[in-house]
């Protein structure tokens, strides 16, 4: 249900990528639900019983016929913004690790100007959950290359907690990694000349089940990571 | 004036590398796919830049002129690329399929409903 405009507030929409999430998906849109905002659950391929509790709740959801990955789930999320005429577009996890609290700043950052805003776990001390060491090393680590490569400090490029104007929601609607999109994405659009600012949110550990990103503190992923870093900062025809 | 095979190489690896890099950025080719290709030419432009390493484990093999080695480990690259192409296209027809099967189901419930509401005009 697409709830109509008053005053001259954006239209925002809510994107809850959830693959197995049966044990959060319930708390998380919930929660969503309660701030009145659109939203639009993508069950990517899920084997569990994430669609069932969805269709019992009469939740808004699009059904993926097979699992696309985050990059895939995240992307029909702003094709589904985009045909709908949305302004501002937010992703908040079906694992209920992103605190919906924060979206209010998310969108007001948005209409400051900013293109692409992401929630960052560490720009400011907070008490959030932070993840583990190897994974900060990590980050650090696609941080570093980030700011070499365009100039802009990300510290927190692997945040999925993070909101898109309608320049962001037109190019990934076109134009949106399927591996590794949350660093990738922010080299591409700072490429395609997008203003990308983070501002500081706080996380919650995951409720339930299983991260889908087990393997992240192996030197493998992040020789991955990096390589797709390296070529989404390249100009085109470079 | 002989152009040595190991500038050939070099340049090749390089042509090859640029290639790759240039097929990701324009949406031609997936990372996930390009990084066996990545590794394939940093391993030729090493073995390019030094190869020493390459005749001896060549002889350990028995293989007495370095070159049959450099073919034999090319075709065996190449044969294991084709295993896991003809690996990812089946992976892919059986999502087609499935696609194709859930589109049927799913435009025929949009049949039906088309039906009801024009019935009820």
């Amino acid at each position: 249900m697409v709830k109509q405009n008053i005053n001259n507030s954006p239209k925002v929409l809510v994107i809850i990528p959830a693959y197995n999430e049966e044990e959060n998906i319930v708390s998380t849109v919930d929660s969503i639900i309660e701030m009145n905002y659109d939203y639009v659950v993508i069950n990517d391929g899920s084997t569990d019983a994430t669609r069932q509790i969805c269709e019992e709740h009469q939740f808004n959801m699009l059904d993926l016929s097979q699992n696309l990955g985050i990059g895939g789930a995240v992307q029909a999320g702003h094709k589904y913004a985009h045909r709908y005429g949305y302004d501002i577009d937010i992703q908040v996890d079906g694992d209920g690790q992103h605190d919906p609290s924060f979206i209010p700043e998310l969108v007001a950052e948005i209409e400051r100007g900013v293109d692409l805003v992401i929630g960052s776990r560490f720009i400011a001390e907070t008490a959030g959950f932070k993840s583990t060491f190897l994974r900060r090393l990590g980050i650090k680590w696609l941080s570093l290359w980030l700011k070499i490569l365009t100039g802009v400090d990300v510290k927190d490029p692997t945040s999925g907690f993070r909101a898109s104007g309608r320049n962001a929601i037109r190019l990934f609607s076109e134009n949106y990694p399927m591996d590794y999109p949350e660093p990738d994405s922010i080299a591409t659009a700072i490429r395609e000349g997008l203003l990308v600012r983070e501002i500081p949110v706080e996380m919650r550990e995951r409720g339930g089940g299983v991260s889908s990103i087990s393997g992240f503190s192996s030197l493998y992923y992040m020789v991955k990571v990096t390589i797709a870093i390296w070529i989404a900062s390249l100009h085109r025809h470079a | 004036m002989a152009v040595s095979i190991t500038s050939v190489v070099i340049i090749a690896s390089f042509v090859l590398l640029l290639a790759i890099v240039h097929l990701v950025k324009h949406d031609k080719l997936q990372l996930r796919y390009s990084l066996i290709w990545l590794l394939f030419g940093v391993v030729i432009l090493v073995c390019a830049l030094f190869p020493e390493p390459l005749f001896s484990v060549g002889l350990l093999f028995g293989f007495s002129i370095p070159s049959n080695f450099v073919f034999a480990c090319v075709v065996f690259f190449l044969l294991l690329i084709c295993l896991l192409l003809s690996s990812i296209a089946s992976k892919q027809a059986i999502a087609l399929k499935n696609l194709t099967q859930r589109l049927s189901i799913v435009e025929r419930e949009l049949r039906i409903v088309e039906n009801e509401s024009n019935r009820d005009l």
